[in-house]
């Protein structure tokens, strides 16, 4: 019924003894204590607000087992900075009002995360990447502005600038 | 909501080890690879698992191989690795359009092609497309393999003993050209109708052969199979793709659900087939450039 596994989150080492089903959202919120990833539906797959980086790629972390991610590198909202600085995507998001009560935002960082690995500059990709986060407060326009910024700023950099962005 | 209980997790890191443990544990387990439909199910309780096997360390089956004249989707590869593939983009485009149609970003991330088809959601993106294509399913179990065609797949088909590994289809002949587009209610869901639809073309331009394939508007895809014997030898035109439209309509049966009326999909059949064969046409013309 339980099985013990090691999941590193923002460069913390995790280790801990859980039940098969015990989902990957609660194991990051309650074994990490990092609570800045939310659970906005059921745990049914239908808000994106859990979405956390899993070895590289966007997931909906109530979609996935926890011993599923045994041996993962995870990146979760806490990890997004580096220091005091905003990552590009946070500072865009605060310049362009992309975000009102904040709740979903976690999902939308963590997912267009992945998107600006390899982004494509057009307002139809953007929304096609984040369609699997609600926002319930404002709509999209100034998240789809935001994230051309972010777009913008990132490509004005360096490949070992942009790379510092990207630990995942 | 949590599922049950699981009283067994495994992460088999072979497939012969994979084959043992389904054979093993059978109907009371359950094979998850990228578990976006899975998990959904048993959180909701409308089934539940004692035993989980999960594929996911089966680094063999996360390929997308050429094998001889055929195209081999290992059961690991996901929808958003199928979307991508250059290959598949090339030559058998209507999956890569019919993975990227599927849910969102991270259900693309994890989910996978295979998955999809096994789940046997009468909604599902992938099948239309695969049916399209002619593909096959590989199962195998502790002591051997058989092909099964996409088309025969329901509920029941695969035994409880065996796992599908591949998913194959022999490569298109040169003059093939494919599509699938797709209707939901929002982005992510699940097709209200999908319309798959596959062409070759000879050196003037005529289509020799056509499938189109209709899913979600039904329990099972269906062919459209009068619809496509009216582009038979002919050049499309614009006219030609409305009658193929008419005529798919009045052969492919619909019914009602929660999501949308028999009668509304009909009439999307009818503007949707025209659709699908238009984006086929145009990457036709754009590859005779």
């Amino acid at each position: 019924m339980k099985r013990e596994i090691t999941v590193t989150i923002n460069d913390e080492v995790h280790t801990a003894t859980v039940e098969h089903r015990y989902l990957l959202v609660d194991f990051i919120r309650e074994v990490a204590g990092a609570t800045g990833t939310h659970v906005g539906c059921g745990f049914e797959g239908r808000c994106g607000t859990c979405t956390v980086v899993v070895d590289g790629q966007a997931v909906k972390s109530c979609l996935m087992l926890a011993v599923q991610a045994d041996g993962a590198k995870l990146l979760t909202i806490e990890g997004l900075a580096r220091g005091d600085e905003m990552h590009p995507l946070q500072a865009a998001f605060r310049d362009l009002h992309g975000l009102q009560c904040g709740f979903c935002t976690p999902g939308f960082l963590l997912t267009l995360y992945d998107f600006l690995k390899d982004p494509i500059d057009s307002e139809d990709a953007i929304r096609q990447a984040m369609s699997g986060v609600l926002c319930r407060c404002t709509g999209y326009v100034h998240i789809v502005a935001a994230v051309r910024q972010a777009i913008a700023v990132l490509a004005a950099m360096t490949p070992a600038e942009r790379a510092r962005w990207f630990p995942l | 909501m949590y599922p049950k209980p699981i009283e067994r997790y495994f992460a088999p890191r072979d497939l012969a080890e994979a084959l043992r443990l389904r054979a093993e544990y059978a109907a009371e387990g359950a094979l998850i690879a990228g578990g976006q439909s899975l998990l959904p199910r048993m959180k909701a309780r409308v089934v539940s698992h004692r035993t989980l096997i999960d594929l996911n360390h089966l680094e063999n089956l996360a390929a997308i191989e050429s094998v001889v004249d055929c195209v081999r989707i290992g059961a690991l590869v996901r929808h958003r690795g199928a979307a991508a593939d250059p290959r598949l983009r090339q030559t058998a485009s209507v999956l890569s359009d019919a993975a990227q149609a599927i849910g969102d970003l991270q259900v693309r991330n994890r989910g996978t092609v295979i998955g999809s088809l096994c789940e046997g959601e009468p909604a599902s993106d992938i099948a239309p497309a695969a049916i399209a294509l002619g593909a096959h399913l590989r199962l195998k179990h502790t002591v051997g393999e058989r092909l099964v065609p996409v088309t025969a797949l329901r509920s029941g088909v695969i035994d409880p003993c065996e796992v599908a590994t591949h998913l194959e289809f022999c490569t298109p002949i040169p003059g093939t050209f494919s599509a699938y587009l797709k209707i939901g209610r929002a982005a992510q869901d699940r097709p209200i109708i999908g319309v798959a639809a596959l062409v070759v073309f000879d050196h003037a331009g005529r289509s020799t052969r056509a499938v189109i394939v209709v899913g979600g508007v039904h329990p099972a895809p269906q062919l459209a199979l009068h619809a496509a014997a009216t582009l038979k030898d002919a050049l499309l035109t614009l006219p030609l793709l409305a009658t193929a439209g008419e005529v798919a309509a009045a052969e492919v049966a619909t019914q009602d659900d929660t999501m949308a009326s028999a009668q509304y999909r009909s009439q999307l059949i009818r503007s949707l087939v025209p659709e699908v064969l238009a984006r086929v046409l145009a990457r036709h013309r754009k590859e005779a450039r």
